[in-house]
């Protein structure tokens, strides 16, 4: 044994910014051994959006309605499944670890726990965004008319709903931490927000009487953006693109502070009644 | 332990350690159903020392509050009542810091990432600590080596026996280099060669690195065979706390076997220790008798007088470590126990 190898045996002092640094990466990479232990898995999943982009061209073919309507319909189901991830992954991971009673094992690090649902969710939120990328690629192919010049915001508009449901996943895994349950929380959110988020059609088609919920979830201001930004000849009756940026950035500051705000507060309960991971 | 002066050594110092786990607040009920409908006392008044290079054996049935105490030390839990320290760090307030000089080593393989290597289990571990890619390389290589695995350092865990599996496990809680270690039932899968050359391990690691340790077993030999200080604990309370050699001194009956020449001499010898207030069992031509604590051999033999010469052969027997906890559980129903 060598003086260099000696126990150090001493506290780290580290600043927060290297802890979330350090935090992301080792999960990212936790992730990408994941990606590299199952590595068909990935491809499949790209494969199998392939098959409801087919759907909607073939259908939109069938009634005739042209590929503006393909473009409206494909822009929202990509983008509807391109948040899944982000809101559906960190309780479907968390929960997967507090069955397997794994979650210790990342509870006993010394970070602090606030940073685990977004090291957790970042690399499964990425590959989301990504997946919605590839749809809308594929219905490219397929001769959806794209406007090159709204890209850079479309990602952008993208990131930020990303982050946003982000911050969703985040209380929902707030009540998993707290009963053990988290599930049906997301499941009813996210296909609750297909519809209120106007997956397939505009939100102005919806009734005035449960529009107003449409306004409270950030699916209807990423797919609203994103049709006006990447369709040459968008749909009438979506909201601004300004406006849905502004939306967009205010749910992210307020969800995302508040969600991890809760998920704090919640692992501290579960931490003094004593149910943390059981 | 209690009583004790606190000085540098010292890494883990708890005292009136209590933990009360209640039901779940009316309001979360309305979710989910809460698995207690008493309060529990899980700790009750803990104290306890244990010093740099000193193993302390937590023994105890299943419920008596051995995960509790652990779970309060690293934070995955809150006391009641009581104070806790690591190394000066207080366990609810400082769990963060505490996470980096204890090395936790869980019970179960499943804690490890089962189709990744061990290199990448410690390199993931290592980057949560806040350890830099050129630390890792040179600690990864010198805790697998001292755990030898270094030959294994990128074979898939799911492809390891049990026993070097453990290993790993207790590889990882070294990997940040740790003052004090956590084990937490470490041979509970593993043959008992294994188990012998683990715990073999964890003892040079104690005395290389001066590393105070926690540890619970329900195989009380592997226990004995530490030479450990013990914590025995039932229903939250400490039955003993010591060195077991003092168990020992304090509580151990150890049992007598007389071997005689004769039915008459034999005969004569079991009366004579009969009228001492032993109880003798006869079998042929040898006597088995249990020594009161308060008596020893020499005074036993005494009592019998000049029938003491017709003895051909004495053996004294230690109980076995689990009946004599079994018996100072039995005779020490109170709180507390020798120091």
């Amino acid at each position: 044994m060598t003086t260099t190898h000696a126990y150090p045996g001493a506290v780290r002092h580290r600043s927060r910014s290297r802890k979330v640094v350090e935090t992301i990466g080792a999960y990212v990479r936790l992730d990408l051994v994941e990606e590299r232990m199952f590595p068909a898995t990935s491809i499949m999943r790209y494969i199998a959006v392939v098959f409801p982009v087919l759907l909607y061209f073939y259908q939109s073919s069938f009634l005739g309605a042209g590929p503006e309507v393909f473009a409206v319909m494909l822009i929202g189901t990509a983008v509807t499944a391109g948040l899944q991830d982000a809101l559906t992954q960190l309780t479907a991971r968390l929960n997967f670890a507090m069955e397997r009673g794994t979650l210790e094992t990342y509870l006993v690090e010394p970070v602090p726990w606030v940073l685990i649902p977004i090291a957790m969710n970042l690399w499964r939120s990425f590959t989301g965004g990504l997946l919605a990328c590839f749809m809308i690629f594929v219905g490219w192919l397929l001769g959806m008319p794209i406007d090159p010049a709204g890209i850079p915001l479309g990602l952008l508009v993208l990131f930020l709903g990303v982050l946003a449901c982000n911050a969703l996943g985040t209380l929902a895994a707030s009540f998993l931490v707290l009963f053990k349950r988290g599930d049906p929380v997301v499941m009813l959110f996210h296909l609750a927000a297909s519809v209120l988020g106007g997956a397939l059609f505009p939100v102005s088609t919806l009734p005035e009487w449960i529009r107003w919920a449409s306004y409270l979830i950030p699916h209807t201001y990423v797919i609203s953006a994103e049709r006006q930004l990447l369709m040459p000849v968008p749909p009438a009756g979506e909201l601004s693109v300004g406006l849905s940026i502004i939306m967009l950035t205010i749910m992210c500051t307020v969800m995302l502070g508040g969600g991890l705000f809760i998920f704090d507060r919640s692992l501290r309960l579960a931490r003094r009644l004593g149910i943390l991971s059981i | 332990m209690t009583g004790h002066q606190p000085d540098e050594d010292d890494v883990i110092v708890l005292s009136g350690l209590t933990k009360l786990y209640e039901p779940t607040p009316r309001w979360m009920r309305i979710f989910a159903r809460s698995h207690l409908t008493q309060p529990i006392k899980a700790l009750d008044g803990i104290d306890l020392t244990v010093r740099a290079g000193e193993i302390c054996a937590v023994v105890g049935p299943n419920g008596a509050g051995k995960t509790t105490l652990f779970r309060i030390i690293i934070g995955l839990t809150e006391a009641t009542s009581g104070s806790g320290r690591v190394l000066g760090l207080d366990v609810t307030r400082e769990s963060e810091q505490i996470r980096q000089v204890v090395g936790w080593m869980p019970s179960e393989d499943r804690s490890l990432l089962m189709r990744a290597t061990i290199r990448e289990n410690l390199q993931l571990h290592g980057r949560l600590q806040g350890m830099s890619p050129k630390e890792l390389a040179a600690r990864i290589p010198y805790v697998l080596e001292t755990v030898n695995l270094a030959a294994q350092t990128d074979v898939v865990i799911a492809s390891l026996s049990a026993g070097m599996k453990a290993r790993v496990r207790l590889a990882r809680a070294l990997l940040p280099g740790p003052r004090a270690l956590i084990l937490d039932e470490p041979t509970g899968a593993v043959d008992p060669i294994a188990a012998h050359g683990l715990l073999n391990l964890i003892m040079d690691l104690v005395k290389q690195e001066r590393l105070a340790v926690l540890i619970s077993s329900h195989r009380l030999e592997e226990i004995e065979a530490l030479q450990s200080k013990a914590l025995l604990m039932d229903g939250g309370r400490i039955k003993y706390s010591g060195d077991l050699d003092s168990l020992r001194r304090q509580w151990d009956r150890p049992q007598l076997e007389l071997v005689l020449a004769t039915e008459a001499d034999t005969r004569t010898v079991a009366d004579g220790l009969r009228a001492q207030g032993l109880d003798v069992l006869v079998d042929g031509l040898e006597l088995r008798c249990q020594l009161p604590g308060d008596q020893t051999i020499g005074a036993v033999l005494g009592g019998l007088g000049s029938a003491a010469a017709s003895i051909q052969h004495i053996r004294e027997t230690p109980m076995p470590l689990r009946d004599l906890i079994a018996h100072v559980y039995r005779l020490n129903p109170a709180a507390g126990g020798a120091a």
